[in-house]
């Protein structure tokens, strides 16, 4: 018998039914999860006509999966990078889309599963709750994106009710989500079902990864306080149910590796590809348990120790403030009088040491007796180099071309427009170089310093459009 | 004295060199990375670091991946100095940076849930225009819920919130920045003063500046800022009761 034949059966194997009363909460939940994807949808007429042609809430969901899928690979994903992933999407759903309206639109969803309007404040849900035979309204809160930066860079990464939403398993359990996913994909593979093989195996890495958050979520809230989290009663208990169903997860990994090595020795050559992929998915998962399982190993010494530390740290004694409602508001009612002597210590609280700065004698001194600097640059002394000229390929101009130049220059007098005798060395058949080195000749004297010009040259106000050049017409001052 | 422990404290001695340069970090600096993970796995090496620290009245607030952080203790060499900030500032300026102190966190962590969470987490980008409009809308609020006379008494006796109703919410110096005198320029050289010290990323020139929290911002201030200023709030709190049951009392 398989282990996740056992958890089923522990759990008498059939369909669990909750009583309603208890089914319901879970179930409304559930539901809201998706409240800020529907709100999103909603109201996109009040923020940007190109909106209009958008369904939000389907690329929030293409946001999500492009993010679990890069946070399988390492800590998230890049916000640029999801942008440019998503940007093709909003562009074909509306296909009048420049780049810059579609990157907006793409951050425009990220914003919105960020919570940015609410200064990225969780989702805050009411719902009524049936509870001993009353109704009670509470609030759901929750996160479905969280910018995050463990080490300097900036990612984005779901968050384990985000993961709960994109993967459609609402209202499961993490774990019997798990073990579901791994009966589906042994049964597939068993009966060839390969491409929907691939499909849960992709799936169950989700999962995988979900839970990992999870897991993780649950011991660096053990690290930040100890107050937040019983360790002997509630983390050390759900750590090791957590060591055990990873076991299984490992062991059944093994099992479906194993079906899949199997699968190769009959499987057709376009078969392969897809048993290629699903070992990968699920070497994938493997590894993740693998370090999972390893980092539930470790732990209890560490985070134990971790305790002690902040058993003896003052803060940790004490809750955190709300600082807009207990600190900035109240400040606010004081008078100035009656807050001066407050001031420095509320800026204080804001700056790191400050290393002070230490005197010595002998540097004063040096500094004091230094010899003045002078202002001028300094000058290198270096020897002008002999130079001799050597041969080299023709120039793109001739000498023919710079004595039309001079002749059309010469054949003018006062103020022309360079379109002008660009038109008549057209006429008198002058070759395109000479048209090029007048052109260049006018933009040489346009551009030169002040008496450095051969002959002043001026924006004439219009366009050039002659003998195949293009830009702003130019007057030329020719001397007589 | 053995080798090794010279060798120890040399290198604790470093660590704490990096700790005070808020803009290194254990990502950036192998070095520093490395000397970290001597943190975590040598407790002699934290007991002499921890010890050194000690003797030079600096606190040490939290051990992270983001480095160490520090304080440095009230009346210790280490401690700040308002010429650090900005020196020259008459009373109600200070009163009004410190204020504006508070608001930028409170703007940041609007809840305790929202300071509570991972420090890996970032805060949302905000702009100077969002943080103005936020403080003069709470100053609002209180005007409409204690309405005073305007003009009454000497600025010391103005009620916090006056004063920043007071300011001009932007205006420009001849070189067209914003001057320090409007609201907007107290929080841009409020916002700069965290950038600095490693607590805020400079983004852009947006919206008179557009500012991110660094991990290092939410350490500050859940480690030292909330608590110390709630203090202070508290004593002033406590100090204005007995004053009032002083003149109860006759």
């Amino acid at each position: 018998m398989t282990l996740y034949d056992k958890k089923m059966r522990d759990r008498g194997t059939g369909i669990i039914v909750d009583p309603w009363e208890k089914a319901l909460p879970s179930r409304i939940r559930t539901l809201l999860l998706t409240s800020p994807l529907h709100r999103m949808e909603s109201t996109k007429g009040h923020r940007m006509a190109e909106l209009l042609k958008q369904d939000l809430r389907m690329l929030a969901l293409r946001v999500m999966d492009a993010t679990i899928e890069r946070m399988g690979l390492g800590y998230g994903a890049a916000r640029e990078a999801i942008i440019s992933e998503i940007v093709p999407l909003a562009q074909k759903a509306d296909e009048t889309l420049s780049l810059e309206d579609a990157r907006a639109v793409v951050e425009i969803v990220i914003e919105g599963l960020l919570n940015e309007g609410e200064r990225r404040q969780a989702f805050r849900e009411p719902y009524a709750s049936v509870e001993s035979g009353g109704v009670t309204w509470r609030e759901f809160s929750f996160n479905l994106l969280e910018e995050f930066s463990p080490d300097d860079n900036v990612y984005l990464r779901v968050t384990v009710e985000g993961i709960h939403l994109y993967t459609g398993m609402l209202g499961f359990n993490i774990e019997d989500a798990q073990v579901a996913n791994e009966v589906v994909l042994q049964y597939q593979i068993s009966r060839g079902r390969l491409s929907d093989a691939v499909q849960t195996a992709r799936e169950a890495e989700f999962r995988s990864i979900q839970y990992d958050a999870q897991i993780q979520g649950l011991l660096n809230a053990a690290r930040r306080d100890i107050h937040q989290v019983d360790w002997v009663k509630d983390a050390l208990s759900a750590i090791g149910a957590a060591r055990d169903h990873i076991l299984q997860r490992l062991s059944i990994e093994k099992q479906i590796l194993d079906a899949i090595e199997e699968k190769y020795e009959s499987a057709h050559r376009e078969e392969i590809q897809q048993l290629t992929a699903l070992k990968q998915q699920v070497n994938r998962c493997m590894v993740r348990h693998m370090q999972l399982h390893k980092l539930l190993i470790s732990v209890n010494p560490d985070y134990l120790d971790e305790q002690l530390q902040q058993g003896f740290t003052v803060s940790g004694f004490n809750p955190l403030p709300n600082i807009d409602k207990e600190i900035f508001q109240p400040a606010l009612m004081f008078t100035v009088g009656q807050l001066k002597g407050s001031a420095t210590g509320m800026i204080g609280a804001f700056a790191p040491p400050q290393p002070p700065h230490l005197f010595s004698l002998e540097l004063l001194i040096e500094k004091l007796t230094a010899p003045i600097r002078e202002d001028n640059p300094r000058v290198l002394d270096t020897e002008t180099p002999d130079l001799n000229e050597i041969e080299t390929d023709k120039g793109p101009f001739s000498a023919a071309d710079e004595e039309n130049v001079q002749l059309l220059l010469q054949e003018t007098s006062g103020s022309i427009l360079l379109s002008k005798v660009l038109e008549f060395a057209k006429q008198q058949s002058m070759p395109l170089s000479t048209q090029r080195l007048l052109v260049l000749d006018a933009l040489r004297n346009f551009g030169a310093e002040e008496g450095e010009a051969g002959y002043p040259v001026r924006l004439a106000g219009e366009k050039l459009e002659a003998a195949g050049f293009e830009g702003d017409d130019l007057t030329l001052e020719v001397k007589v | 004295m053995s080798e090794e422990l010279a060798n120890i404290a040399l290198e604790a001695g470093e660590l704490l060199r990096y700790a005070m340069d808020p803009h290194e970090t254990p990502f950036q600096s192998k070095r520093y990375s490395t000397l970290m993970n001597q943190l975590y796995t040598s407790s002699t090496f934290k007991l002499v670091f921890e010890n050194i620290a000690q003797g030079l009245e600096i606190q040490i607030l939290a051990y992270s991946p983001h480095g160490v952080f520090l304080a440095g203790k009230e009346r210790g060499p280490f401690a700040f100095k308002m010429d650090d900030y900005r020196s020259g500032m008459r009373v109600e300026e200070r009163v009004v940076h410190g204020l504006l102190m508070l608001a930028i966190a409170a703007y940041c962590f609007p809840t305790v849930e929202v300071l509570d969470q991972d420090d890996d987490i970032l805060r949302p980008r905000l702009t100077v225009e969002q943080i103005a409009a936020f403080v003069q809308g709470l100053c609002k609020v209180c005007k409409t819920n204690n309405p005073v006379d305007p003009e009454q008494g000497t600025q010391e006796i103005q009620l916090a919130w006056q004063i920043i109703l007071g300011l001009p919410l932007s205006m420009s110096t001849g070189q067209g920045k914003m001057a320090i005198g409007s609201l907007a320029g107290k929080l841009q050289f409020a916002l700069d003063r965290l950038a600095d010290n490693g607590l805020m990323r400079f983004l852009s020139e947006e919206n008179w500046g557009t500012f991110q929290p660094t991990p290092a911002y939410r350490i500050q201030v859940k480690q030292l800022a909330g608590h110390q200023t709630l203090k202070l709030i508290q004593s002033l709190h406590q100090e204005a009761v007995a004053a009032q049951e002083d003149k109860a009392n006759g």
